[in-house]
């Protein structure tokens, strides 16, 4: 089942720039944007209630109703903050700056205790402050603040404990500084519940994230315990505590996102990665939310990218007393309960992921990343594609876009003449994948003309079918003729172009003739570099060349401008 | 849950952490024994808590040839992960490892046993680290300390009656008493 040889899934997996890239994304689209977009709306709100106010339909008391009703403290304009209000914020500006000044002049000189008791007392004094605060109502803001304060004062105080004593920041040892920062979050834990403060309760999510960093990941014997704990933490305390409080959720689910993808090469990944899968589709069952089934196919992809890079199986096999045939037995379980619910849902974010994370399945399964076998795949998924034509629109477009993709890969890396192996040289279990595959696509070519699943599109997808089909099976029994062969993929490959180009054209859909350009120049510029290179003069191959991509260009771009008139006047 | 009983129960929550916390730490600072233990520094930093100092003592490396491995534990049944008892005999200035056991056996000729936990084993050498290995100092100061790289420093460090022991001053060579 392995080789060791490296494809283009393991490059993949090894980029963790790709992670933080999604991260920032999923940032970007579960917080950022949706405060943007609620802000902007209150925002807008806001001004018409306030100029409904200024023109006296509405009066102070009914405007301040309104405010209240939307969460937003708002002050009428003319009560603003008393002088005396300024003063006291003034004074306690001033003797916070005077103790850090005396704290930073004075401190080698104060012993450890008192140090330590120093910020318990400031602890204690600014959870007190903000408690009694919290009674007057119109200082909501101030005895908000303060509370959270006191939160970040309390790991201030562990923290400094921690080094008073030197404890060992070795993972290896108990009281390390994970247990600091669990002693920590756990503590603040409570001052949510009673107070309801989600600044706090941000802060004890971020403060676990940061927690399982620092766990001792790496040992065997800490296996069974620690790679659960912050699942078991956000899934059986986090969750439950955000009741009704989405973005909470979603930020933990991002979260646990992110860690599944930067723990790497950890015995206990595998199991970690299950566990996330498995605590989603509860919530997704529980809840009955899309968000929980699209997070466990997220989680379901990354697994299989750490799972199935080629050599990476080897790691597993055998681990924990698992062999690699029950882990993918597992594994092909996981995608078919994630296909199942994606499909009773009727989700297609969750079935995109699903397949990213199949095909990565897919080609460990089959051992390498087997060219024809993907071709034969391409056909087999563009085949899935015409069987849910009538069924819900986007699912037949997944499966459509994964096809063209797999066969422009395919395509693309067997038109370089010497990537064309002998069959023989394939493993022993090639043919059996093949004629599963090839049977798979002739019953379901039957079966969709039986039912005659295909429609308008299909006079240029069925020609291309037909002749991917039929360079597939050339290159299985007839790789002796490797000229019919190479003219074969040639002609597939441009054909695969030349049709997005005039599908695009005739359907003014200029996005699929813009495609099809792109794999036309691509086609161009490699066949002539692969065929011409060592023909021609250098001079000459260039200038004939770069004539002939002028000619091209010209062409294409009168086609497109026409194109866009086209679009313009049907609009 | 009213606020005023949730707030008191915070209250109580954070003290008796910070009380338990200390009084750990506490308790074999005043109740250990001193030993002085012969180390060099290194100097990372972490992110959490500013500038500390690395300590690799003589005692973290331990040929299992040289030291008595008390019975009936025997040299081939430890492994890495396993929590050990290093009996420590004074040697002149400094405490050097004598025995090895996995419990921790009373006290007696001089000899103070320290907890320690096996991270690494290497046919008949083990690293053990007993939780002592990180000595805190002021921002900046750790470059100091550095540059005592390859001259050796001295750690004085309490060891309580279960073992657990730390650091209680760190001694630059030339200023050790």
């Amino acid at each position: 089942m392995i080789t060791g040889e490296r494809h283009i899934f393991s490059y993949l997996s090894n980029l963790w720039f790709i992670w933080i890239i999604i991260g920032f994304i999923a940032f970007y689209f579960v917080f950022i944007r949706p405060i943007l977009i609620k802000r902007g709306r209150i925002n807008w709100f806001l001004k018409e209630v306030e100029s409904l106010r200024k023109r006296e339909i509405i009066s102070d008391e009914q405007f301040l109703e309104i405010c209240n009703l939307y969460l937003v403290k708002k002050r009428i304009s003319d009560k603003r903050r008393t002088p005396i209000q300024v003063m006291q914020i003034i004074g306690c500006i001033l003797m916070g700056v005077g103790f850090i000044l005396f704290m930073a002049s004075n401190w080698g000189k104060i012993s450890d205790l008192i140090q330590i008791g120093l910020f318990v007392f400031l602890t204690f004094l600014t959870l007190s402050a903000g408690y009694y605060l919290s009674k007057d109502s119109n200082k909501t803001f101030i005895s908000n603040s303060l509370i959270f304060i006191s939160t970040i004062l309390l790991g201030v105080t562990i923290l400094l404990t921690g080094q008073t004593y030197h404890i060992s920041m070795d993972s290896n040892w108990i009281l390390s500084n994970w247990i600091l920062l669990l002693i920590w979050a756990g503590s603040i834990i409570p001052v949510y519940i009673i107070f309801r403060l989600n600044t706090v309760y941000y802060l004890a999510s971020l403060l676990f994230f940061i927690m399982q960093f620092y766990l001792p990941f790496y040992t065997h014997a800490n296996f069974l315990l620690c790679p659960f704990i912050y699942p078991a933490i956000v899934f059986l305390l986090l969750f439950p505590l955000s009741k009704g409080a989405p973005a909470e959720k979603n930020a933990n689910s991002v979260a646990l996102i992110l860690s599944l993808a930067f723990f790497r090469y950890t015995p206990g990944e595998i199991f970690l990665a299950l566990i996330i899968i498995a605590g989603f589709l509860v919530y997704f069952l529980y809840e009955k939310k899309e968000k929980y089934l699209i997070f466990s196919s997220i989680s379901a992809l990354l697994f299989s990218l750490k799972l199935f890079r080629i050599g990476n199986l080897i790691y597993y096999d055998g681990l924990f007393g698992f062999k690699l045939e029950i882990i993918l037995i597992i594994s092909a379980i996981v995608f078919l309960i994630l296909f199942i619910l994606a499909y009773r849902k009727k989700s297609s974010t969750s079935l995109a992921v699903n397949m990213a994370g199949f095909l990565t399945f897919f080609i460990a399964f089959i051992n390498n990343f087997n060219l024809i076998l993907s071709l034969f795949l391409s056909v087999f998924l563009y085949l899935v594609s015409i069987l849910h034509r009538n069924w819900k629109e986007y699912f037949s477009k997944i499966y459509k876009v994964y096809s063209f993709i797999l066969a422009l890969i395919s395509l693309y890396f067997l038109s370089f003449a010497n990537s064309m192996v002998e069959v023989e040289k394939f493993e022993a279990n090639f043919l059996v994948y093949f004629y599963v595959l090839l049977g798979c696509c002739l019953f379901l070519f039957a079966f969709n003309l039986a039912k005659k699943k295909f429609s308008k599109e299909a006079k240029y997808e069925i020609p291309l079918l037909i002749l991917f089909t039929f360079t597939g099976l050339a290159l299985v029994y007839l790789f002796k003729f490797k000229l019919l062969n190479v003219i074969l993929i040639n002609l597939s490959l441009l054909s695969f172009s030349l049709s997005l180009i005039f599908y695009g054209y005739e359907e003014t859909n200029l996005l699929l003739y813009n495609f099809g350009v792109g794999i036309f120049t691509l086609f161009i510029v490699t066949q002539y570099f692969n065929y011409f290179w060592s023909m021609l003069n250098r001079s000459l191959f260039f200038m004939i060349g770069g004539l002939f991509l002028l000619l091209c260009g010209f062409f294409l771009e009168r086609k497109r401008s026409l194109l866009i008139k086209r679009k313009k006047g049907e609009q | 849950m009213n606020n005023k009983k949730g707030f008191w129960l915070i209250i109580i929550l954070w003290a008796m952490i910070i009380f338990i916390f200390i009084f750990l730490n506490e308790y074999t600072l005043r109740q250990g024994k001193t030993i002085l233990l012969k180390t060099e520094p290194i100097d990372p930093r972490d992110l959490l808590r500013g500038d500390y100092v690395f300590l690799q003592y003589e005692i973290n490396t331990i040929d299992l040839k040289t030291v008595e491995v008390i019975s009936p534990l025997k040299e081939e049944d430890i492994e890495e992960e396993d929590i050990i008892y290093i009996g420590l005999i004074r040697d002149g200035e400094f405490y050097k490892p004598l025995s090895l056991s996995k419990a921790v056996p009373e006290t007696k000729n001089g000899v103070i046993y320290i907890r320690g936990k096996v991270v690494w084993k290497t046919g008949n050498v083990i690293d053990v680290t007993y939780g002592i290995e990180n000595y805190y100092v002021p921002e900046g100061k750790g470059r100091e300390i550095e540059k005592f790289v390859g001259k050796g420093l001295s750690v004085e460090v309490k060891v309580d009656k279960y073992g657990f022991s730390k650091i209680s001053k760190l001694y630059l060579e030339e200023k050790y008493p």
